[in-house]
C-alpha cells in the first residue's frame, strides 16, 4: 500500500492551489529509496543509499500555466510549490491549449519487489563478475552497478483523478572492454531491469553475445575505403536508431513547429512494412511500466508505426490541443518492436557486403533525418560471413530512407526490462573507412 | 566561513576512526522555452539535500536524504557508516592507498542571485519578437532560457571545508530554415555562461548580435551541400577545438578511466601529440581572469588546482581524485564532483582547453587546398581507446585557400592520440563553450575551450 501520508499531502496541495486563486491544477508527490552497490575501476568499493521525496505542482488560471518542482514532501514544501507555481503562472501568457486532464477516476497499481534482498543482489553481482572473469578471460570489467529502487507515487488533480502507484525493482548494469596487455577495445555496456533475482544476470538480456563479440574486437583493424552496403545492427543500436526515428519524425517539438518530415502523414506508409513499433506499458516483459502520463492521463498502449504505416505522433495533451492531432496514450518509454521471421545467423548469411555493428556514436540526427557517426564494436561481413573486427569506421545516411530499406528483422527478441527489440539489417548505407 | 546552520558543529558527530565528508547541496533550475512563440515550458525547481560519505579500509559508504534537519544529518551519517560496513563485510580492497591533503577552509566565491520568472519570460519573449520582426521567412524558431546553479557546503574530517557556488545561465536561440526543395535545416546559438541573469540579459544588444549572426549562418546552411566522407584536412573552429579538448583527450586522461584501461595509461610520459599541442584542465583561473566554470573546492575537500595534461606534445598527467592521486603518485587536482546532492563524487573536467599557438586564422584557411572549416558542434563522445566523434552542425568547404559553400550536418571522428600528431597549425586565440554539460554517468556543468586547429580527421557524409 502506498504511504497514505502522501495521499493526504496531495489532497492538501490541490485544496491549497485552488485557495490560491487558480482555476485548476495537479500535483505529483513521490517518496523513493535507492540502494546502489558499486564495483568501480575494477574493485568493489561503494555502497550508497539515497532517500528522496519530491513534489511537482502545475497550476492554471485563465489557461495560463506555471509549475514548480521541489524535492521535499511536506506541507511547507507544498505551500511553497503552490506559491512559486502561481507566480510563474501569473507571468505566463493565455494559451487555450493549456488544460488539466479530465477525471481518470481512481488508479491504483503495485509493481515488483517492495522488500529488497541486498545480500542476494550482491551474490548475483559477484556471480556475474566471477563468471566473466572465468569464461571471458579477455574481458576487463570496469564497473558493475547493482541497484534496488523503490518508489511510492501519488497524483491528484482538480478534475478528480487520484493515482496511487508503488513499485520496486532491481537493475544490474556492467561496463566492460576487451583487454589483452596494452591492447584495449572500445567500452561496451549491458544492463537488465528485473523484479526477481532467480537466475544469473549473465543469462539475461544480451550479455553473452556482447561479451563474445568484445573479445573478438581486440583484433580489430581500420576499415579501408568507402562503399555503400548493408548494415546489420545488434539490439542496442536498433533501439538507438528507432528512438532517433521516433524522435525526429513524431516528437512534440517537431510536430508543434511544423518541421517534422512526417507532418500530415498519419495513415501513410512511411517505412518498410517490416517495421512495427508499439509503446506498451502493460506488456508483461516490461519492468515498472508507466502508470500515468505527466499530464495526468492513465497510460495505455498504442502503435506509432504498424507494418510501416504511421499511426500516431508522440505528442502530449498540450500539443494535441494546439495542433489538432490525436494525443499520445503514454510517454513513449516502453517500446516493443515486432519480431521478423529471419534468424540472426540467416540475417548474416543474407548479406553480400556490409558490416555488423553493436553500437553507434554519432550526433543526434538533423530534422531532415541526415545522420553520420562512428561504428562501435563492428565487424565486416563478406559473402554471408563475418570476417574481421573493424575500427575507425563511419556510417552515414538518412534515417527516413534507411527505414524504407529494411532488409531483415530477426525472429529473436532481446528484452532488458525497459523494451523488447529484434536485430535488424538495412540496405544502402554509406560505410566509410580511413 | 559563512556556513549553513545545519552543518555547524556536525563534525562533532563524525566517527574519528573513519574518514568523513558531509555535504549540503542545492541545485536550482529555471527554465522557460518558447517554441514558435508558444510558451511550452515555464518551470522552476530546486533540488537540495544532505549527503555523507565515509571510508573504512578503502570501502566507501554513502547516504543522502532530501530532508534537511539535524535529525536527518545524524541519520545519513549512520546510514553511510552502515553501508561502508556492509561493503567491508562482503569484499576487500587490494590496491587502496590513502593520501593526506592540506586542511583549511575555502571562502564563498560569489552568491547566487535569483531572478523572478516574469523577468525571464519577458526577456525570452523580447528575443522571440526580435526574430519574428527581423527574420519572418524562417520555418520555425526557438528561444529557451536555462539556469543550472549549484551551491555546496562541505564539512570534512580531512582536507578543506568550504562554501562554494557555481551560478550559470544560458539563453539558447534556435532557427530552422528551408532548402529550395523544402527540406528543413536547423542551427542554434548559446549566449551566457558563468553568472546570474542580470550579468548577461539586463541589455540584449549582445544577444541580438548573436541572433543576427545565427540567421546568416542558417540561411547559408539552407543552401549548403553534404560534406564528402573520408580522411580530410580540416580547420577546427575554436568551439570544436574545445570539444576536441574535452571529448577526444579529456575523458581518456580522467584517472578513473585510465585505471579502467584507457589508452592514456601506457602513454604517460610519451609523445601523444605534435610538439605544438599543450592541454590543461584549469581549475578556476585562465589568463589571469575567472575561468568560464570556476571550481575552487571539490567534494572530497581538495582545493582545486590546474591539471596539466599535455605539455609540448607529451602526456604528463591525469585529472584525479584523492584515491587515484595516491594510486598514480600524482598531486591531487581536486576534480571530484557530484552533480546533485545525492551523487557520489567522480572525476569531472572543469575548464579544459588546448592552449593557443602563434598562427592567424586567415593564414590557416589560405594554407588549405581542399578541406573544410568546421565551426559549430552539438555533441560529442569518446571511449577508452581514444576513439572520439563529435557532431558538426555548421561549417564551410575550403577550396584553394578560400571559404566555399556551407555544409550540412556531419560528424567527425578519429583516434585522439593519432589525430593530435597531425596538428600542424594552432591559432593565437582561445574560444570557450560556456554551456557544456558532460554526461559521464551523472550530468555535470563543464567548460571547454580551444583555438582554431589545422589537422587531419575522418569526416562522415556522402
Amino acid at each position: 500500500m502506498v504511504n497514505e501520508k502522501l495521499v493526504e499531502l496531495a489532497e492538501f496541495t490541490v485544496e491549497e492551489l485552488l485557495k490560491a486563486g487558480n482555476d485548476e491544477g495537479q500535483v505529483f508527490i513521490t517518496e523513493s529509496e535507492v540502494v546502489e552497490i558499486a564495483y568501480k575501476n575494477g574493485e568493489y568499493n561503494t555502497c550508497s543509499t539515497a532517500f528522496q521525496n519530491d513534489i511537482n505542482v502545475i497550476v492554471m488560471k485563465d489557461h495560463k500555466k506555471g509549475a514548480h518542482f521541489l524535492n521535499k514532501a511536506n506541507k511547507e514544501a507544498a505551500l511553497e510549490a503552490v506559491k512559486t507555481a502561481t507566480e510563474a503562472m501569473e507571468a505566463a501568457e493565455v494559451d487555450e491549449a493549456n488544460k488539466i486532464a479530465p477525471n481518470q477516476g481512481l488508479i491504483e497499481k503495485t509493481m515488483g519487489v517492495l522488500e529488497p534482498d541486498l545480500d542476494k543482489l550482491f551474490e548475483r553481482m559477484e556471480e556475474l563478475r566471477a563468471t566473466v572473469e572465468k569464461e571471458y578471460p579477455l574481458i576487463s570489467v570496469g564497473n558493475i552497478d547493482a541497484t534496488y529502487s523503490k518508489r511510492d507515487m501519488v497524483y491528484k488533480n482538480t478534475s478528480g483523478t487520484l493515482c496511487k502507484e508503488q513499485a520496486g525493482s532491481y537493475y544490474v548494469g556492467m561496463q566492460f572492454a576487451g583487454k589483452d596487455g596494452e591492447k584495449i577495445t572500445s567500452l561496451n555496456s549491458c544492463g537488465v531491469s528485473t523484479y526477481t533475482l532467480d537466475k544469473p544476470i549473465i543469462d539475461c538480456s544480451d550479455f553473452r553475445l556482447a561479451l563474445e563479440q568484445m573479445e573478438k574486437q581486440l583484433d580489430a583493424v581500420a576499415l579501408e575505403g568507402k562503399f555503400t552496403g548493408t548494415v546489420m545492427m545488434n539490439t542496442g543500436a536498433v533501439d538507438q536508431f528507432v528512438n532517433y526515428l521516433k524522435g525526429v519524425g513524431t516528437s512534440g517539438a517537431y510536430v508543434l513547429d511544423g518541421t517534422s518530415v512526417w507532418l500530415d502523414k498519419i495513415g501513410e506508409q512511411v517505412t518498410s512494412e517490416k517495421l512495427s513499433v508499439r509503446l506498451d506499458p502493460h506488456d508483461e516483459r516490461i519492468v515498472r511500466g508507466e502508470t500515468l502520463t505527466f499530464d495526468g492521463f492513465k497510460s495505455e498502449a498504442y502503435d506509432v508505426i504498424e507494418n510501416g504505416v504511421l499511426k500516431n505522433y508522440m505528442i502530449d495533451y498540450y500539443i494535441s490541443e494546439k495542433t489538432g492531432y490525436k494525443k499520445a496514450l503514454n510517454l513513449g518509454n516502453d517500446m516493443i518492436i515486432k519480431a521478423g521471421d529471419v534468424s540472426y545467423q540467416d540475417m548474416i548469411k543474407n548479406i553480400k557486403k556490409g558490416i555488423l555493428i553493436d553500437g553507434f556514436s554519432g550526433g543526434y540526427p538533423a530534422v531532415n533525418g541526415d545522420f553520420s557517426g562512428v561504428v562501435k564494436n563492428g565487424f565486416l561481413i563478406e559473402d554471408g560471413k563475418i570476417s574481421n573486427a573493424i575500427t575507425e569506421t563511419m556510417i552515414s545516411g538518412n534515417l527516413f530512407e534507411m527505414f524504407k530499406n529494411i532488409k531483415d528483422v530477426s525472429k529473436e527478441l532481446v528484452c532488458e526490462g525497459w523494451g523488447v527489440t529484434p536485430y535488424m539489417s538495412f540496405d544502402g548505407v554509406v560505410i566509410s573507412g580511413k | 566561513m559563512q556556513m549553513n546552520k545545519l552543518l555547524v558543529g556536525m563534525d562533532s558527530l563524525f566517527d574519528t576512526s573513519l574518514k568523513t565528508e558531509l555535504k549540503w547541496q542545492e541545485n536550482r533550475y529555471r527554465n522557460v522555452n518558447f517554441n514558435c512563440g508558444n510558451l511550452v515550458y515555464n518551470n522552476r525547481s530546486e533540488v537540495s539535500g544532505v549527503y555523507a560519505r565515509v571510508c573504512k579500509n578503502g570501502m566507501y559508504g554513502s547516504a543522502a536524504t532530501s530532508e534537511c534537519s539535524e535529525e536527518k544529518v545524524k541519520e545519513v551519517l549512520k546510514a553511510a557508516s552502515n553501508n561502508a560496513l556492509f561493503m567491508d563485510r562482503h569484499a576487500k580492497r587490494n590496491d587502496y592507498k590513502s593520501i593526506v591533503v592540506p586542511n583549511g577552509t575555502i571562502a564563498l566565491n560569489r552568491p547566487i542571485i535569483d531572478t523572478e520568472q516574469k523577468k525571464i519570460i519577458d526577456v525570452c519573449r523580447q528575443v522571440d519578437e526580435y526574430i519574428v520582426k527581423n527574420y519572418p521567412n524562417l520555418k520555425s524558431r526557438y528561444v529557451g532560457y536555462n539556469e543550472e546553479s549549484m551551491e555546496k557546503e562541505l564539512l570534512v574530517s580531512e582536507g578543506k571545508s568550504g562554501h562554494t557556488t557555481v551560478p550559470r545561465c544560458n539563453l539558447y536561440v534556435g532557427m530552422t530554415a528551408e532548402t529550395k526543395d523544402g527540406t528543413p535545416v536547423e542551427l542554434g546559438v548559446n549566449t551566457g555562461g558563468y553568472g546570474c541573469f542580470d550579468d548577461y540579459y539586463s541589455k540584449l544588444d549582445e544577444v541580438y548580435k548573436k541572433v543576427d549572426e545565427l540567421y546568416i549562418k542558417v540561411m547559408a546552411k539552407s543552401e549548403g551541400v553534404r560534406a564528402e566522407a573520408g580522411y580530410k584536412t580540416v580547420i577546427l573552429g575554436g568551439i570544436l577545438g574545445g570539444m576536441l579538448s574535452h571529448e577526444a583527450v579529456g575523458h581518456t586522461v580522467e584517472a578513473d578511466l585510465v585505471k579502467n584501461g584507457s589508452v592514456a595509461g601506457p602513454s604517460l610520459g610519451k609523445m601523444v601529440a605534435s610538439e605544438m599541442v599543450n592541454l590543461v584542465d584549469f581549475a578556476h583561473t585562465f589568463n589571469g581572469e575567472t575561468a568560464p566554470l570556476p571550481v575552487y573546492l571539490d567534494d572530497e575537500g581538495v582545493e582545486a588546482k590546474d591539471a596539466v595534461i599535455i605539455k609540448d606534445g607529451k602526456l604528463v598527467g591525469y585529472m584525479n581524485n584523492k584515491e587515484l592521486a595516491a594510486y598514480y603518485d600524482m598531486e591531487p587536482t581536486g576534480n571530484a564532483r557530484g552533480w546533485e546532492y545525492m551523487h557520489d563524487p567522480i572525476i569531472r573536467m572543469r575548464n579544459t582547453t588546448i592552449l593557443p599557438g602563434q598562427d592567424k586564422l586567415e593564414e590557416m584557411i589560405a594554407s588549405v587546398d581542399d578541406g573544410y572549416y568546421l565551426l559549430e558542434t552539438n555533441n560529442g563522445q569518446a571511449d577508452l581507446t581514444g576513439e572520439f566523434m563529435f557532431g558538426v552542425t555548421f561549417g564551410y568547404e575550403i577550396k584553394k585557400g578560400k571559404l566555399g559553400r556551407a555544409i550540412l550536418d556531419t560528424t567527425v571522428s578519429g583516434m585522439a592520440f593519432d589525430m593530435l600528431k597531425t596538428v600542424d597549425m594552432i591559432s593565437d586565440k582561445v574560444y570557450w563553450c560556456t554551456s557544456g554539460m558532460c554526461g559521464k554517468g551523472q550530468a555535470m556543468m563543464v567548460a571547454m575551450g580551444g583555438p582554431e586547429i589545422r589537422c587531419k580527421i575522418m569526416l562522415g557524409g556522402n
